[in-house]
């Protein structure tokens, strides 16, 4: 250390030349530091399921939407909906916006006598004022489940306008535009805002807040302290521009890279700041204790750099190793925080030993009054003369004390539970956490599961399966309003042929499909050539256990009891056992979790319930009311008349022909083709002798006609047999008897699909579907977070414990003797996780550091308290007085050094964000835990055990350092001795 | 090419002198007569649909139209759109077959703006209209070759657009290009007539392209097979006709 400090002082103007450029050119890299508020952004790149969520949310859109929530005491009315009309239509003009929708402009598609109708839910150029209008569009909109809890909430109180960013957009312009315009355009309203643009603006805000307010605090608390500790200008200058220079030369490495400051990576400056500064404390101490020995500066300097280079290095490099067990981390947020400030830590180090001494050669020596300032902590002395006396006569008590807590630590360590969602990081009156939990109340909730469907989208068989999967999903706990494009399909045949189901033929759906194919929302749930789409539906709980459990049902359910190879069969294989037993089981299990949806858990009759779905299956004739026969008649003329292939133009022959057409269903069966094409045959007159084809096709027409009639009138006769089993108040509810006609709808249909291998089992044969989900959506990534930060913890852990443990092996020369004085850490980390457990701290992506940063830190006192033990042992008479004299120099520099950093982390709780207020006194805690470990643990531990782990302890300091034998202080215990 | 040129320049110099008197009135009630002005016309219609990642769908249909308020589309392309088919009637009447199901159902929509189809054509834009009906025009200039017009909706006219700029073809009265511009006077969409040809009495635009800026997505329809003035029925324009095809 001797030439370094020679070196150094030779240099001095080139260390002070590189330094001025290097600041300067860091400084200009950290003009260039960009915020990231994008939190997905920060996951690990490389994960295949993080990987397949940044493919959904680009594809669907996902990612860009933002949502605007607009709370009145009603949202339907006059005034309130003309607000909504203003804000859809000025949000639609902001560029970069790609499409809005909202209750003043929703696409509504409904059913009307005869045919359908297709028109906005409310029009926005058109707000009806009268009150009755209003009442019925309410009525309409929240009777619907298109609506309902998707864009207006059950209590009609809050809608939202949703608005989709085109791509390439930049999000956080377009949302802080979105954001001036709703203000604007709509005070006195209460409003939400949600998505991740929204929150992006939010994220950046907080960013950016922190650093403004946190680094200034954290200053001028740096400045008080080192004024009080060294009152002189070159005190609090000195350790100041070396913070500061080494924060600028880390964040503007940090620029250089392209490494964006994040949400945790934010609080490097403030945590650089609290405890870079120790190096160059201990640096100017030595030095300023020297001069008032010897006059002389260079020397002065020299000796100072020689005597504390060492423990410098060895404390720096220490903390380093804590900061750097965070690489790897699945945010890379953390990974780069971790890597990052374990540079700053390292820049601090080498400016304190390079540039304070510099400096110090070019200024006059201290003048005396540096006396004073040494005499002033008699109290902290004599606080420490009685502990050592304490210790020395209650050692045994001390450790006992120790094991008991260490019990108590392990006993709560089970309770300490893990927090991943990253929602939850946010307080509860951020912006974001509001409209989470409005979205949460009444929309149910905004964190999206995604089920990536793949296969023939258009095929029938891959709908039914999305729609088996929509049900099962509606039964968990937390989780709703699945939607994919198998609702659209249901609705639109809902529309066209009165039943909420998908068609039996690809034709069908694909009929259906032209018809919303335009429709924006489609972008969102299916890509474009309809091989690949999601299942969406809303997850309605933060709690990282209750994510995880829903997770893990899920993946259950695709795993387990989703087929992905089928097979499209005749309806005829009804007739064999197995594959009837197949649809009986399907529609119970598809009407179970109806009810279980509605109604909970509710005791049925299952095995009835069974044999009533068979009864449907076995219903071949039905009868038809006088009622029943008039419609069918109205609907057969205005067929003849209107839309039959054959034009019959004498009335008398529509007549005759209608009534032999009701008379032939009275038989309770439709009639058979043949028949069909005879009837019209006679009745067409002689167009029917002309065109036998028109004939053939009115005759296809006519009989589709018939059959739907027919199966609708199944269903209702077989409802009958299953409705009883139910409760009165699901017996009462019109939407439960849909569900249950869609379900028992499947014995209607022409062609089935059903698993290949129950069909090859039964001998069947048919076309081949094959369908694949997969799961992903926020909720897998907070489970991968979930693994990872325990992996991440217990690397962090390792790496810190395994290469701290090696140092103080090696300082002590001792196995035994380094794991004794790894003891007092082991036990702050254990006492860090049961303070914790017992408070409820949850272990997140910040307290998971904490361990290891207290390692980091934390160690030094040992190190500083061993040595210093080591070399007093070999001058004192006896075990007691090594120890007091240790407690006194060293026991006192630890505690004012862990008082001090604790100040600086404690600075933290005034961040945004939890998990920093968290990570802030926590650490700041376990700083002191760990200073009471070293200065009350460790030496009570060294009194019960005669300090036999240190090894032969006189006669090695004998030989290592000879001229302590004269009284000369050890490096270790000067700088330690100056450490305030 | 010579005499085209002296025609123009003819043109020119006559039209110099009446050049302020040129209202622009007048030459939008001349756009609608080109437009409209075949007494019935059958052809067959490709539309390829480009969305923001240039995937490219392909639809075709045939395509009838009798006056400028009855019309029938019928898809015969991809295979399971085949026989899709819509009519337009006056007053808004529109029925929709689908042949899977074997069912015309009439289609009520008070939504003009809802796009057509899954093109970036709406309803609107595609029906049988008369500009001057819902638009007063201003001439904002002329260039050798076109007149530049604005249009403003007239008051009372349901429209999603602030304002249009349409270039028409001083030889022929053709509009060209459509800008249509939304409330805030953003460029929202914009119709390009291509490929400009003289097909017996009539000019048509054999190729029409619409690009939604917003929706970054757009459509272009070609036109091949037209005929015009075959003196269609209005048996073809019903629904029993939608349904039996052909």
């Amino acid at each position: 250390m001797k030439i370094v400090a020679q070196y150094v002082l030779r240099l001095r103007t080139v260390i002070l030349v590189l330094t001025l450029g290097m600041t300067l050119f860091f400084s200009f890299q950290l003009t260039r530091l960009r915020v990231n508020s994008d939190i997905l952004a920060n996951l690990n790149p490389d994960d295949p399921a993080v990987v397949l969520f940044n493919r959904i949310g680009e594809a669907y859109a996902g990612t860009e939407l933002a949502l605007v929530g607009l709370e009145a005491d009603d949202v339907f009315t006059v005034q309130t909906l003309r607000v909504i009309q203003q804000l859809t239509e000025a949000f639609s003009r902001i560029p970069g916006v790609a499409s809005v929708t909202s209750v003043t402009d929703v696409l509504d598609i409904r059913s009307v006598e005869g045919g359908l109708e297709v028109g906005r839910l409310i029009e926005g150029h058109n707000i009806p004022s009268d009150p009755e209008a209003l009442r019925r569009i309410r009525r309409y909109a929240l009777s619907r489940e298109m609506y309902r809890g998707r864009i207006v909430s059950p209590d009609g109180r809050i809608t939202i306008i949703v608005t989709r960013l085109q791509q390439q957009a930049d999000k956080q312009t377009v949302a802080t535009e979105i954001q001036r315009i709703a203000r604007g355009l709509a005070p006195g309203y209460r409003l939400y805002f949600s998505g991740l643009p929204m929150q992006m603006v939010e994220i950046n805000r907080i960013i950016i807040q922190d650093m403004i307010q946190l680094v200034p605090v954290v200053i001028l608390l740096l400045v008080g302290m080192l004024y009080f500790s060294f009152r002189s200008w070159r005190g609090v200058l000195l350790p100041l521009a070396t913070v500061l220079i080494s924060t600028v030369w880390a964040m503007g490495l940090m620029a250089g890279l392209q490494v964006e400051l994040s949400i945790i990576s934010n609080i490097m400056p403030v945590i650089l700041i609290a405890i870079g500064s120790a190096y160059g404390i201990h640096m100017l101490a030595r030095y300023q204790e020297n001069m008032q020995r010897r006059s002389e500066g260079d020397i002065g300097i020299r000796n100072a750099l020689a005597e504390v280079g060492v423990p410098i290095l060895l404390a720096g490099v220490t903390t380093s190793i804590g900061f750097f067990s965070f690489a790897g981390s699945y945010l890379r947020s953390v990974t780069h925080f971790g890597v990052f400030t374990g540079i700053g830590v390292g820049f601090a180090l080498v400016v304190s030993l390079t540039v304070i001494p510099a400096v110090l050669s070019f200024l006059p020596p201290p003048r005396r009054e540096q006396r004073r300032s040494r005499s002033r902590p008699d109290a902290l002395v004599r606080l420490m003369d009685r502990l050592s006396g304490w210790v020395v006569r209650r050692g045994k008590t001390i450790v006992l004390s120790a094991a008991v807590v260490v019990g108590l630590a392990l006993l709560g360590l089970p309770r300490l539970h893990r927090e991943v969602n990253i929602m939850e990081y946010f307080p509860e009156d951020t912006g974001i956490r509001i409209a989470e939990k409005m979205m949460e109340t009444h929309f149910g909730g905004s964190t999206p599961i995604q089920i990536v469907v793949q296969g023939d989208l258009k095929h029938p068989a891959v709908l039914k399966e999305m729609r088996r999967l929509e049900r099962f999903l509606k039964t968990l706990p937390y989780v709703s309003q699945p939607q994919s494009v198998a609702d659209l399909i249901c609705e639109m045949n809902r529309v066209v042929n009165h039943h909420y189901t998908i068609p039996d033929s690809r034709d069908g759906v694909a009929n259906l499909w032209f018809f919303i194919e335009s429709e924006s929302v489609m972008e969102q749930l299916v890509n474009a050539d309809a091989t690949e789409g999601i299942v969406q539906a809303k997850l309605a709980t933060m709690a990282t256990q209750e994510i995880v459990k829903t997770v893990n049902r899920i993946q259950r359910f695709l795993q387990e009891r989703v087929d992905t190879s089928l097979v499209m069969v005749e309806a005829s294989a009804w007739g064999h056992p197995w594959i009837r037993a197949y649809g009986i089981d399907r529609i119970l299990e598809q009407i179970l979790w109806e009810v279980q949806w509605r109604a909970g858990a509710v005791r049925l009759d299952t095995v009835a319930l069974r044999r009533g779905i068979e009864q449907v299956a076995e219903l071949r004739s039905v009868t038809f009311s006088p009622r029943d026969l008039d419609a069918i008649g109205r609907q057969l003329t205005v067929f003849f008349y209107e839309d039959a292939e054959i034009e019959i133009s004498r009335e008398d022959r529509v007549q005759a022909l209608v009534e032999r057409l009701l008379q032939a269903l009275k038989r309770g069966r439709v009639p058979p083709a043949g028949w069909l094409v005879q009837l019209i045959r006679r009745y067409g007159g002689d167009v029917a002798h002309r065109q036998p084809r028109v004939v053939q096709e009115t005759a296809r027409s006519l009989e589709r006609l018939l059959e739907e009639v027919w199966k609708q009138r199944r269903i209702q006769q077989g409802m009958s047999r299953v409705l009883p089993l139910f409760s009165a108040k699901l017996r009462a509810d019109e939407d439960f008897r849909d569900a249950l006609r869609d379900c028992l709808w499947l014995w209607n249909e022409d062609w089935i699909a059903i698993p290949a291998s129950l069909a090859e089992k039964s001998g069947v044969t048919g076309e081949p579907v094959r369908v694949r989900f997969i799961q992903s959506g926020l909720p897998t990534i907070f489970v991968r977070l979930d693994e990872s930060l325990l992996k991440s913890q217990i690397q962090s852990l390792a790496i810190a414990f395994g290469l701290v443990a090696l140092i103080l092996i090696l300082q002590l020369k001792s196995l035994m003797g380094g794991l004794m004085a790894i003891s007092p850490i082991a036990l702050t980390v254990l006492l860090n996780f049961a303070l914790m457990a017992y408070l409820n701290v949850p272990l997140d992506n910040a307290t998971m550091m904490i361990a290891g940063i207290a390692i980091g830190i934390g160690i030094d006192y040992a190190i500083h308290f061993t040595s210093r033990f080591k070399q007093e042992y070999s001058v004192q008479a006896s075990l007691k007085q090594t120890l007091e004299r240790t407690l006194a120099t060293t026991g006192r520099a630890i505690l004012i050094n862990a008082l001090s950093v604790a100040l600086g982390f404690v600075i933290l709780v005034f961040a945004r964000l939890i998990p920093i207020q968290r990570f802030g006194w926590l650490t700041a805690t376990t700083m002191l835990f760990s200073a009471g470990g070293a200065i009350l643990f460790l030496p009570a531990l060294l009194m019960v055990t005669r300090a036999r782990f240190m090894g032969n302890l006189s006669r090695s300091s004998q030989t290592a350092h000879p001229r302590e034998k004269a009284g000369i202080q050890s490096p270790y215990a000067q700088i330690k001795g100056g450490k305030s | 090419m010579n005499r085209i040129q002296l025609v123009g320049i003819l043109g020119l110099l006559i039209s110099g002198a009446v050049l302020q008197a040129q209202d622009a009135t007048a030459i939008l009630s001349r756009v609608d007569s080109v437009i409209n002005a075949p007494r019935d016309q059958k052809a067959t219609m490709t539309m390829i649909l480009v969305d923001k990642r240039g995937n490219e769908k392909v639809r075709q249909a045939e395509f009838m139209q009798k006056g400028n308020e009855k019309r029938i589309l019928r898809f015969t392309a991809p295979a399971d759109q085949k026989g899709i088919a819509f009519l337009s009637l006056p007053n808004d009447v529109q029925y929709l077959y689908m042949p899977a199901f074997h069912k015309v159902r009439r289609i009520a929509s008070h939504v003009k703006n809802t796009k057509f189809a899954g093109t970036d054509f709406t309803y609107e834009d595609l029906s049988a209209f008369s500009y001057s009906k819902d638009f007063t025009a201003t001439l904002l200039e002329q260039t050798a070759d076109f007149w530049i017009l604005e249009l403003i909706p007239r008051p009372g006219a349901q429209k999603d657009y602030g304002k249009l700029k349409m270039w028409v073809r001083r030889d022929n009265n053709y509009p060209v290009r459509v800008e249509f511009y939304d409330r805030a006077g953003n460029l929202w969409k914009v119709m390009e007539r291509r490929r400009i040809t003289r097909v017996g009495k009539y000019w048509v635009a054999r190729e029409m392209e619409m690009s939604d800026l917003k929706e970054q997505h757009r459509t272009i329809i070609r036109l091949t097979d037209i005929r015009f003035d075959m003196g269609l029925s209005d048996k073809v324009f019903t629904r029993r006709y939608l349904k039996r095809g052909k």
